[in-house]
């Protein structure tokens, strides 16, 4: 992450003539480590094309009122996190419909999801993520696999670091226990 | 506060690599679907653009065209679907309409009418309804309660 870079990629942005080269640069930049990241709140690689794509099409028409009041890369992952966490809601409700619940509903896409190539102990673990209730899920998954700084995640889900120390290690606690149990 | 490395399980560690994959050149693909969704985006952005400023100036219109393109919409379902599920009648919608008139505003129209459009499938109902509750920040647990 180089703010340098990013500062130069915003001002190409605001030139209207190198506005879509700019964005395209933006969206290689940064795809990756989005996606991973709402692929960990939705599971389903499919429904993540779906939010990406959200993710960066609000990005386009934000873009331009963006103050650099935080850095860009913090900005596009609490969209990428709220277009998730919205995702989830949605298909929620709508499981609601069908007497499902989500956590059961993901756990039987994941064991059958070819884009998921986990051994048996790496299944066993996101299922027991899945367990856990939203928020904490992504504050476990930023912390866990990502490795991301508190201060970052602070930024991103704007919540004190306090806070989020307390839910990782609830976390964990929960996640530990039902690996015990199983 | 000590925070595990990896998670333990039983006797063994889980590995904490990313057991998730994509399909091959997916990354290479993507700048360029994405930057179709925008350009498309930027399309029905534009037609939106032109109907709020109209709907701006005549709320009255825009609250009948929501009306009738919410009606038009469940007659049609209604003609094509089983009658036997018990779905809402035009006429119920109708009165349902009558009734919140006065909560229609042009916010809704496009809500709606951004649901409508790309969505043809039987969730398109529950689509609607689930779309409209969380846009006005109506808890779900307060939905599936009241389900």
């Amino acid at each position: 992450m180089t703010d340098t870079g990013d500062k130069e990629l915003l001002l190409l942005f605001r030139n209207k003539d190198n506005r879509e080269y700019a964005f395209g640069q933006i969206i290689r930049k940064y795809q990756e480590r989005l996606y991973w990241h709402i692929r960990k709140i939705v599971i389903v690689h499919d429904d993540t094309d779906d939010v990406i794509q959200n993710t960066f099409i609000k990005a386009w028409s934000g873009l331009d009122k963006f103050r650099e009041a935080s850095q860009l890369y913090t900005w596009l992952y609490r969209i990428a996190t709220n277009e998730a966490l919205n995702f989830i809601k949605k298909k929620r409700i709508k499981l609601m419909f069908s007497a499902d619940d989500l956590e059961n509903y993901l756990a039987n896409t994941l064991e059958e999801d070819v884009y998921f190539n986990g051994d048996e102990i790496q299944m066993k673990l996101q299922k027991a993520i899945l367990a856990l209730p939203d928020k904490q899920r992504i504050v476990f998954n930023m912390r866990y696999f990502d490795e991301m700084k508190y201060e970052d995640m602070a930024k991103i889900l704007e919540t004190s670091v306090g806070a989020l120390k307390a839910s990782y290690h609830h976390a964990v606690k929960k996640i530990e226990k039902i690996l015990a149990r199983d | 506060m000590d925070e595990p490395n990896n998670i333990e399980s039983g006797h063994s560690k889980i590995r904490k690599e990313n057991a998730f994959r994509v399909p091959d050149n997916y990354f290479e693909e993507l700048p360029r679907k994405i930057q179709d969704a925008v350009s498309k985006d930027k399309g029905w952005g534009k037609q939106q653009s032109r109907f709020r400023i109209v709907f701006k100036l005549h709320p009255g219109l825009a609250a009948a065209i929501l009306g009738f393109a919410i009606i038009g919409y469940f007659t049609i379902r209604s003609l094509i679907t089983d009658p036997s599920k018990g779905e809402l009648s035009s006429g119920e919608i109708a009165e349902f309409f009558e009734f919140y008139s006065s909560e229609l505003d042009e916010g809704m129209l496009f809500e709606v009418l951004d649901d409508i459009r790309p969505d043809t499938t039987d969730d398109g109902f529950n689509e609607l309804m689930i779309n409209y509750l969380l846009d006005h920040d109506i808890d779900y647990r307060s939905i599936i309660e009241e389900l």
